[in-house]
């Protein structure tokens, strides 16, 4: 029998291979959502959870109060974005936040 | 493919508010309601009512009920904010008049509360004031309502209206 690619339908919709949750806080220069030092090998997905007390922005590279996206506080986001790609956190002027930040992969 | 498209949760900051045709000023459904808590009328009760039949001459007080309101005031539960206080009259008054809320600061005594006043100007019969700035009082203040200066007033009926705070 040759080696080569194994496919089990039974896990084909889930994530089954990481899994890890952590605290980021944010402030007003940008900072990346990811738990470890690295964003999560294989990563497949991301959930970002905004702890306040203030409202929290979220984008790529560069983001800013202006052109991110918002995420109130409670308010929680889930991104199905790889580990190619980051995403980053920011707080307007004079604000911070707590953000739980998960990966999946 | 295993992840799903992307998910945000609503919150109720996250939900808007149509307020185009409502005369409300929030957008969204958290500051909508916090917005219905502030307004006069929606606090602990319509209003407290203070009212007097017959004449009610400077310096006298009006009544809760039967109670002249300086023997005993009402009692407010709680730290509220005074937001609002109308008078009506069955006659004009001839000269600005001045309705005064106090509170009670021992048995029998009762203070000016500095800000909680409004004036019935000459040649009116009632007056309908949104304070500018709402006035803390409590926690259980007793309030009471005097004819403070000017005319003398006939049949007044004050309401104060107040938000908890």
């Amino acid at each position: 029998m040759s080696a080569g690619m194994s496919y089990d339908p039974e896990y084909s919709d889930v994530d089954n291979d990481g899994y890890a949750s952590g605290a980021v806080s944010v402030s007003t220069t940008q900072i990346e959502a990811k738990v470890g030092a690295s964003r999560m090998v294989g990563r497949e997905a991301i959930t970002i959870t905004n702890k306040g007390p203030n409202t929290l922005y979220y984008g790529p590279t560069g983001v800013t109060s202006t052109t991110g996206d918002v995420l109130y506080k409670d308010q929680y986001v889930s991104l199905p974005i790889g580990a190619s790609l980051g995403v980053f956190l920011i707080c307007a002027t004079g604000q911070s936040a707590t953000a739980i930040v998960q990966e999946l992969s | 493919m295993k992840t799903g498209p992307t998910f945000k949760s609503d919150v109720a900051k996250s939900v808007p508010f149509d307020n185009s045709t409502d005369g409300f000023v929030s957008d969204n459904v958290q500051a909508a309601i916090e917005e219905v808590r502030t307004m006069p009328g929606s606090g602990v009760t319509p209003g407290f009512i203070f009212s007097r039949s017959g004449a009610c001459v400077v310096g006298a007080y009006m009544y809760i009920g039967q109670v002249v309101s300086n023997k005993t005031g009402m009692d407010m539960a709680g730290s509220n904010k005074i937001v609002k206080i109308t008078v009506s009259n069955s006659t004009t008054v001839g000269s600005n008049t001045t309705v005064q809320i106090q509170q009670r600061t021992g048995l029998s005594t009762f203070a000016d509360i500095v800000g909680a006043s409004v004036i019935v100007l000459a040649g009116g019969f009632r007056v309908s004031t949104v304070l500018a700035v709402p006035i803390s009082i409590g926690p259980d203040w007793e309030i009471s309502c005097y004819n403070k200066s000017g005319s003398t007033l006939t049949d007044p009926v004050v309401t104060v209206y107040l938000v908890p705070v």
